[in-house]
Formats: structure tokens, sequence, C-alpha cells
């Protein structure tokens, strides 16, 4: 489960009720999928607050002239005339949405539905979007643009990107995005220039903006995923310890440990050797996460990778932290085949935790004897053979 | 709508019109917690019918204002505020 996804999610169920995110905080827990259920059923709720005036008053703006519809809609104001837009036949809509002033029309915006207008959505013409889109940008409002472009067409979303020159602006909204299986189509159209920018202004701002393009990178495909990873790794050292730094604060850890997972090789081992990487606080913010979000499938790996000194820290943590994470890391390297790694890591730990672990091999022995065999050669060639009782059941190799 | 103060998801999925099992994540939460939840979705709607009589008072004089939203609402259920509004 992504903190950050629920993070996003909450920040819009905020922005529904008109409280502040952390007066939600107790929801934290809770899967996004399931707050983005109760944000919809809110919304509902609102909607069918007197619809029948609304749906009233659409018919009647349906039989005006349009300037004298667009004069009553200027005069009754934004939250009236999104509401009447609501139940408005597209077309219609769209005619006075056209003549609309562009600041009323972003005004409109934020209170328009868009699950509900997206025909109305469809007639506009993409330079309409574009120009609403630059003034919800000039004022900051990223949550009504990133209400909108599950809804608005491909030229749309083009122009507007084009438009805004602020890669931040872009990941904000990205973080704020409903639809997250679009954002790998939406990102693919940037040019390879403009995907780089994008990584790189992270470096601004990184406390603020790593969540972002951490939210963004979670969505789209392992493609992309590597490519827009290998491109933050390929930044100075200063430069990934401070996004080091604030993963730290943030505790992304769940959501960044699969990102530099998917990275090239040669990046993955710039990353895991960072001289920050060795410090206690952070592998056992790593090791908590690797735990709790049953990432050992993605840590292991990388500890094939750690220069001794990480590896050493890394394991004294493991053994401290008892039976359950030894149980959770032998369960990855089951499931990957990733038992040289553990070995590696068991090589470091303290004897009573050597043979806690080679107890918990045994077990799988029951079910998969060749597989303990396969274990005992290993921990052999680490001087660990007597630990995983290799006299009795290691067999030939 | 429903404005009671809603104490567990059941009565919260009652209160925004929904199947019961569509709020079951919420199962975990304390019933002080689902009253927070249930209070800030009733602040919402009662914000939102406030915003939309200001919308119709900044638009409209008070007596065709409320022939008109007389008129426009014939026949509609009430809403627990909008049937008194007399300003």
């Amino acid at each position: 489960m992504s903190k950050l996804a629920i993070r996003s999610e909450l920040d819009k169920l905020a922005w529904a009720l008109s409280v502040e995110p952390d007066a939600l905080g107790f929801l934290d827990d809770v899967a996004a999928e399931q707050l983005r259920d109760l944000r919809v059923a809110i919304y509902e709720l609102l909607y069918r607050e007197d619809r029948v005036l609304f749906r009233r008053m659409a018919a009647v703006a349906e039989r005006l002239p349009i300037p004298l519809a667009l004069q009553i809609a200027e005069r009754s104001g934004p939250l009236l005339t999104a509401r009447v837009a609501t139940e408005i036949p597209a077309g219609r809509g769209a005619e006075i949405a056209g003549r609309m002033s562009t600041s009323f029309a972003a005004d409109v915006c934020v209170d328009l539905d868009p699950r509900r207008t997206r025909d109305l959505i469809a007639h506009l013409p993409p330079s309409w979007t574009v120009d609403v889109a630059l003034e919800l940008a000039r004022r900051g409002d990223v949550v009504t643009m990133s209400r909108f472009v599950d809804f608005v067409s491909d030229e749309a979303v083009q122009g507007v990107v084009d438009a805004i020159d602020d890669e931040a602006a872009l990941l904000r909204v990205a973080f704020y995005m409903g639809s997250k299986n679009r954002m790998d189509h939406f990102f693919r159209m940037l040019p390879p220039k403009r995907l780089e920018a994008l990584v790189l202004r992270v470096e601004d701002e990184p406390d603020e903006l790593l969540p972002a393009l951490l939210s963004l990178l979670i969505h789209v495909s392992y493609g992309l995923k590597r490519e827009l990873a290998d491109i933050a790794a390929a930044q100075d050292e200063s430069v990934l310890t401070g996004y080091v730094r604030a993963t730290q604060r943030q505790d992304l850890w769940p959501d960044i440990l699969p990102v530099v997972g998917a990275m090239s090789e040669p990046c993955r081992h710039k990353v895991v050797n960072l001289p920050i990487l060795s410090e206690p606080a952070v592998q056992e913010k790593i090791v908590r996460a690797a735990d709790d979000h049953r990432l050992w499938v993605v840590v292991l790996p990388l500890v094939g990778m750690m220069n001794v000194a990480t590896r050493a820290t890394l394991a004294g943590i493991v053994a401290a932290r008892g039976h359950a994470t030894l149980q959770s890391a032998c369960e990855a390297a089951l499931m990957g085949e990733q038992w040289d790694m553990l070995l590696d890591l068991a090589a470091l730990m303290p004897p009573a935790t050597q043979d806690e672990l080679a107890a918990i091999v045994r077990a799988f022995g029951e079910v998969d004897p060749d597989l303990v065999r396969r274990v005992v050669r290993g921990a052999g060639q680490r001087g660990l053979g007597g630990r995983f009782g290799a006299s009795d059941i290691a067999g030939p190799a | 709508m429903v404005t009671m103060r809603a104490g567990d998801p059941d009565q919260l999925a009652a209160k925004l019109g929904r199947p019961a099992a569509s709020l079951s994540a919420f199962r975990d939460l304390s019933p002080e917690q689902m009253g927070v939840l249930s209070d800030a979705i009733d602040a919402a709607a009662a914000a939102r019918r406030r915003a939309v009589d200001d919308a119709f008072r900044a638009a409209l004089p008070s007596l065709p204002r409320r022939v008109l939203l007389g008129v426009l609402r014939l026949g509609a259920a009430p809403s627990p505020e909008h049937g008194t509004d007399s300003r």
C-alpha cells in the first residue's frame, strides 16, 4: 500500500471537505482506493442536494440566447454555474463556456464535477482547456487541474504540457491525478529533455517535489520508471544525499525502494553505496519498510551490491529485530531465489541469529529438501556450514 | 439528507446513500473518529448549502429570489436548510 497514494487521496478528501489534511490524519491507514470511494460518495451527496432546482435552471438556460445565459451565469457566480453545467446539454454548455472569460471559467472549474460534465468537456476546443489550465496553474490550483486530466483529450493535455513551463506544476498535478494508469501515457508524450528537466527540478525543493516524483514513478510502466529513476540516480552524490534525507524525514522508503529496484545495475550500485545509506537510522527505516510492506524481495538483491560496511550495519539491524524479520527475509529469498544475498547478510550476523535463520531454512526443508541442500552448500561456502547442519543434510554437491 | 451523527461505517454509509459494505475499510475507526468524519461531511454539506443560498442572494433581490426559487423547487424534496430560507 503506497503511503503517497494515501497522502494524495487524504489531501483531496480534505479539499472536498474544506478541512486541513492533518484533521483527517486518523484515516492514514485506510487504503487509497477506499478513501477515493468515500470522496466520490461525498461528491454524490453534495450533487444530489437541490438537483431538481438545478435541472430546472438548466432547462431555462437552454432556451435563453447565449449572451443572456452567459450574463446570468456570471451574475450567478461560479458555484451555481458549475451546478447548472452538470444538467445542461453538453453542446449548449460548451457554447456558453466558450464565451466565458478565462478567469471566470477557471472559477467555475473549481466547483465543476468533471465526471458529470465529461461530454461538455469533450465539446470544448483544446485552446480553451489550455487557457483555463494556465490560469489555474498561475493560481497554483493543482488539485483542480488534476481532477480534469482524466477527462480531457490527449491533444488538450499535450497543449497544456507544452504551455506550462514549470516542471514543479506538472509534478504536483501528477501527484493528485486520479487515473494513475494514464500517467504513463501522458508522461510518455513528453520529449526526453522535458522528462530530464522534470526529474532535475526535484533538486530545488526535494521535500515537496520528491513525493510528487515518486508518486509518478510508482504508477508508470517499468521501462519509463527505469528511465526516470536512472536520470535521478545520475545526479551528484550531494543531490542524492539530499533525496535520501527527504525520504528519511518523510518516511518514504516503502515508495522509493521499488524505484531503486527498477534502476539499471550501475545506478543501483551507486545509490546503494551512498555513504548516508550506511547510517543505522537510515538502515533501520529501510528494514522496517521491507518488513511492513513485504519489500524484502526488493531489498535482498541490493544486499549483493552493498559494500561490507553498509552490509554489516544492515545485518546488525536485521538481527536485532528478531524472528519475524528473519522469517520475512527468508520468505523473500525463497520467492526470488535470493539465498546468496541472504547468506551474505547472515555471515555478518551474531551466531544465535545464524542458528535462528538455519532453523527457518530447515522448516522450509520439510516441503523442499533440495532447497535446504542448496542453502547449506551456500552456507558452507561462507563458513556457516556447521550452523546449518551441513553434516546432517548437505548430501553430495 | 440524513444529518444524524454516524458512529460506525454502516451509519455513515446510510448517510451517504451507499451500501453498508462499501465502507467496510473504515471499520477500524473508533466511534469518535467516525463521528469526526461524519461531522466533517455534515459541515461540508451545510457549507455547500450556504454557498448556494449566498450565490442566489447575491444574484437576485429578495422578492424575485423567493418567487423564483419557490417555483423552481416546486415539488422537489426540501433539504434541511433551504426550506426555511426567508432572508
